[in-house]
């Protein structure tokens, strides 16, 4: 029974994944990705697929080495805002609502990190390898954003899926894909 | 895990190629939520628009060489800029003896339409000085304007000349955020064809603040607490019945050398 449940994890986690896409679409109407509420209802969703379809045998694991990682791994990724940010001579953002859209935001990076690099990351590893790991993560991480920020950020979001999912192949932990992602995200406030 | 650097290198070349081709205005954000746009800041507010200060002014220069500006930009104060201009290096083309040039993007007084025209956004008046010729060819010059809302269908952006909007081909690079190729100066403004829905205006009384819904929000922040208990809960008894199994394995063991 529980074998058959680990084979169906990764088409049950990514069946969950387009039914949380889904209800955010629904949730936040006319407001897009700025809707709190879709926001919140998206994390819960993903976080309740990542926890169904989990490997209860693995304790991930968090320490410095992943720290280490996934802030370089942010650092990263920020690169390119940076220097577009410094070229446009973008306006740089005031603080005013920053802690309560930043707890948005981590909530919403930590809970798609826990689905996709997480459960959804080890199922397909177990039966395909790790590149078809990473591969199966990151178009599902490129193609859950079309439906909220447009297609254009598609292939993009893929390259940037790919990075994370290389973060979690190497350091052998969700937790440093999980922290580049929401450090980069909460830096993209003062990069826009 | 094998060949972790190549895995990296690999990873990295994924992603300059997916920097390479993404669109210049695409977010610096993988997601999350949007970013919180300030409420849009009218030359001539619609009833029931937030009050707000009013619009600002973009400005932008660039010094000139043989002819031929630098890169030049220029982005007004709001949070998003309402008005942003771009212009690539050797597209804009002045006198020999120029040495700068200066751009400004103007917030100015509404424009009539045509019947079934409707402005989504303020009228901005794009100027050069000393007068200058944008040349077409290689990059584009651009304009990128923010539209009062999200609504639907797409507008676009539209040049005001001989006491009529053009509309422009028009490209969304974010929800309510719209770019168009600047090939003259003059007059711009996203126009719609529907009339602009004041209910959906970033802090309008219909509107809320960011699309929020109060209890949908702390019923969904009840749900992710919920989720992220049962998980602790889980690893709890699963770490309390690993230390049982241990400790009866521990009592056996004692039991057989007693």
């Amino acid at each position: 029974m529980i074998g058959a449940y680990r084979r169906a994890a990764p088409l049950v986690g990514l069946l969950g994944l387009a039914v949380a896409v889904a209800l955010r679409v629904q949730l936040a109407g006319s407001a897009g990705p700025r809707s709190e509420t879709a926001a919140i209802w998206f994390a819960a969703a993903l976080a309740a697929v990542a926890l169904a379809t989990r490997d209860r045998d693995v304790i991930e694991r968090f320490d410095v080495r992943a720290l280490a990682a996934g802030l370089g791994g942010a650092v990263v990724l920020c690169i390119p805002a940076a220097i577009r940010h410094a070229l446009t001579g973008a306006v740089l953002a005031t603080s005013n609502g920053y802690a309560v859209w930043a707890a948005f935001v981590v909530g919403v990076a930590v809970a798609e990190e826990a689905l996709l690099r997480g459960s959804l990351f080890r199922a397909v590893e177990q039966r395909a390898g790790v590149v078809a790991a990473i591969a199966v993560t990151s178009v599902a991480f490129g193609l859950l954003h079309a439906p909220v920020y447009g297609w254009a950020v598609v292939p993009l979001d893929i390259a940037v899926g790919v990075w994370l999912g290389a973060l979690r192949a190497v350091t052998g932990t969700v937790a440093a894909p999980a922290i580049a992602h929401a450090v980069a995200d909460l830096a993209g406030w003062w990069l826009r | 895990m094998k060949h972790p650097s190549r895995v990296i290198v690999v990873a990295a070349l994924a992603l300059a190629i997916g920097w390479a081709i993404a669109p210049r205005a695409a977010l610096p954000l993988y997601d999350g939520i949007g970013f919180p746009d300030e409420p849009y800041r009218f030359v001539d507010a619609p009833r029931g628009a937030p009050d707000t200060a009013a619009p600002t002014t973009a400005h932008g220069s660039a010094a000139v060489s043989g002819g031929q500006a630098q890169q030049l930009t220029a982005n007004s104060a709001e949070q998003a800029p309402q008005v942003s201009v771009q212009i690539p290096s050797g597209r804009l083309t002045l006198p020999g003896s120029t040495t700068a040039v200066n751009l400004t993007a103007k917030p100015v007084a509404s424009l009539r339409t045509a019947h079934g025209q409707y402005l989504w956004s303020d009228v901005y008046e794009v100027t050069v000085s000393p007068t200058a010729r944008l040349r077409t060819g290689g990059l584009q010059a651009t304009i990128t304007l923010r539209a009062a809302t999200a609504q639907r269908p797409q507008p676009k952006i539209a040049h005001y000349a001989d006491g009529h909007w053009t509309l422009l081909p028009t490209f969304a690079t974010g929800r309510d955020i719209y770019i168009a190729e600047l090939t003259e100066f003059g007059r711009f403004a996203v126009i719609g064809t529907k009339p602009l829905d004041v209910s959906q205006l970033q802090g309008s009384a219909a509107n809320g603040s960011g699309g929020s819904n109060k209890p949908g929000l702390f019923i969904g922040i009840g749900a992710l607490v919920v989720v992220v208990g049962l998980f602790f809960l889980g690893r709890w008894r699963r770490d309390r019945a690993r230390a049982v199994a241990d400790e009866e394995e521990y009592e056996d063991e004692d039991e057989v050398a007693g």
